[in-house]
């Protein structure tokens, strides 16, 4: 099957209201696939149930054909799975390079004591890293920002900084949360080319996207999901679903 | 002279816990209150089993060994939680400690405390003198801090640090938030086993007094006023509190207010503080909400 996300029929809800129903979609590998839909139509929440941030009250979440439902979130992480918020979330005390390295180390140098059992191999290995951390800053543009602390970046610099911190985990998927949101012109156009980039390259088996922005989802989307009232109201190619009359009058309102 | 050194070693027992606090507070971010249970969990493990024969190096391993243990226990159910609940929980841990100190009497001894805890030796050498402990605390110092410092630079305090920033963030990144938590919570509460054992060995008198939630919030302050998250806090932080109170004794204010005044400096820095400099003096982020 060339499914490498699978959701079966999950559900969520909050109180007594379901945000999420019967929600069943498969993303391909290789194609970039978007959820688009009003505000508060679920796709958020469809995110924080795939990545772990929430759990699923019914339904199942499949990657790769492991059944991840309700694993603890860094689990889902180590899986494969990377996110982007829609709040981006950097470090912001950390420096600009440190928001790189910190996805990048090695599990074993979560242990405390390995720092004290292992100083020179923690040593070369983190120059390693560092090493790596600035080739992906170097890559989104940010290199010259290395030493900055992330909190004082743009809004769409720390847009990027969240890409880099992704390309460098070499996740396999990546579900970004209204990547090019509040952003100028200039710096949307930087970031739907990056992960094109990204995309064409190989490097990203799956990749689904949250966007109101109708450019972004033009020039990135090769499938959409639309979604509306916690359901998957239709699903199809790009170009079928942005000319679907439904579409436009549920979320354009035109 | 001797009041020099005696000052010297209790700088050095404050300096000894709140670098190690400041793995938890400075680098996780986690305000706990129950730092001072394992300062005393170290003093009584250590004395204790003094009493019952242990050697001195047995004692002081016992009281690290007991210490890790409560800490796995506290930090198994605090760590399931953050913020405010996190907070009142190590609270709680502490009162219960400190109850357990005061009410078990047939093994603390309750509120009339160990007496008579036998001085170290060293090399044939029965420490006594302010100097002699000046060097040990200063040996425990070249032992502890290289450790600390060691894991603040490295890649496991620089997570410590992306959980403080960010936890739900860090957590999409593949780092398992709990385990490296609980690891900090441990190490500090096992390194505050050292100067409580050395505490104990240099009174040689310990009772609940010294261990309460008094004790905990001093803790906490140092790091609030120095500032938390680095090496230059602690130190700003234990110089000002455990040496300004010294220096008010030379201002020859009556002994009868004394004690209050100090009380009432300590409390009025810290409000100025956090209304002027919120990050602390040597602070590298602020740890008290808006």
């Amino acid at each position: 099957m060339n499914n490498a996300l699978l959701i079966k029929d999950v559900g969520k809800r909050f109180g007594d209201t379901w945000v999420l129903r019967d929600v069943r979609v498969a993303v391909p590998k290789g194609k970039i696939t978007a959820f688009m839909g009003p505000n508060g139509a679920g796709k958020t929440t469809l995110f924080h149930v795939i990545s772990g941030a929430l759990k699923p009250d019914i339904g199942h979440v499949y990657f790769e054909g492991v059944d991840i439902t309700g694993w603890p979130s860094h689990a889902i992480a180590l899986q494969g799975i990377g996110r982007q918020f829609q709040d981006v979330r950097v470090f912001k005390a950390l420096t600009v390079l440190e928001n790189v390295v910190v996805g990048l180390v090695p599990q074993q140098h979560q242990k405390a004591w390995w720092a004290w059992l292992q100083p020179i191999k923690t040593d070369r290995s983190m120059q390693k890293i560092r090493h790596e951390a600035e080739h992906w800053l170097d890559y989104v543009g940010l290199a010259d920002a290395r030493t900055q602390a992330a909190g004082e970046l743009s809004f769409g610099q720390q847009k990027l900084l969240s890409l880099a911190r992704l390309f460098a985990k070499d996740f396999s998927c990546l579900l970004l949360d209204e990547p090019t949101a509040g952003v100028s012109p200039a710096m949307i156009e930087r970031i739907i080319t990056l992960i094109r980039k990204r995309v064409d390259e190989g490097a990203l088996s799956v990749t689904a996207f949250v966007e109101h922005n109708m450019n972004a989802v033009e020039h990135l989307a090769d499938w959409i999901h639309f979604m509306h009232e916690g359901r998957i109201a239709f699903s199809g190619r790009s170009d079928h679903v942005l000319g679907c009359e439904i579409v436009r009058e549920l979320y354009m309102g035109i | 002279m001797s009041y020099v050194f005696h000052l010297s070693v209790i700088l050095g027992i404050y300096l000894a816990l709140s670098y190690s606090l400041n793995l938890t507070m400075g680098f996780g971010g986690l305000l706990s209150f129950c730092h001072a249970a394992f300062y005393g969990t170290g003093a009584y493990g250590y004395a204790l089993l003094l009493q019952t024969g242990a050697s001195q190096a047995g004692a002081l391993a016992g009281a690290i060994g007991i210490t890790t243990i409560l800490a796995l226990l506290i930090g198994v159910v605090s760590l399931r939680f953050r913020g405010d609940i996190f907070l009142f929980i190590t609270l709680g841990f502490q009162m219960i400690v400190s109850v357990v100190l005061y009410n078990w009497v047939e093994l603390t001894n309750g509120p009339y405390g160990i007496a008579s805890i036998p001085r170290p030796e060293l090399f044939g050498v029965t420490m006594r003198t302010p100097l002699q402990y000046a060097i040990l605390t200063a040996a425990m110092l070249a032992l502890l801090l290289p450790l600390l410092f060691r894991l603040y630079r490295s890649p496991f305090g620089l997570l410590l640090k992306a959980l403080r920033e960010d936890e739900v963030a860090a957590k999409s990144l593949g780092i398992n938030a709990h385990a490296i938590f609980l690891q900090a919570f441990i190490i500090a509460a096992a390194i505050a086993a050292f100067p409580g054992a050395l505490y104990a060995s240099y009174v040689t008198y310990i009772d609940p007094t010294s261990f309460t939630l008094k004790e905990s919030i001093f803790l906490a302050a140092i790091l609030l006023l120095g500032g938390a998250g680095n090496r230059k806090g602690p130190l700003v932080g234990a110089i000002i509190m455990v040496l300004l109170p010294e220096a008010l004794r030379f201002l020859g204010m009556p002994d009868a207010i004394a004690h209050n005044m100090r009380e009432v400096i300590y409390g009025l820095m810290l409000i100025f503080l956090m209304y002027f400099r919120p990050k602390g003096i040597a602070g590298e982020f602020r740890m008290t909400q808006r």
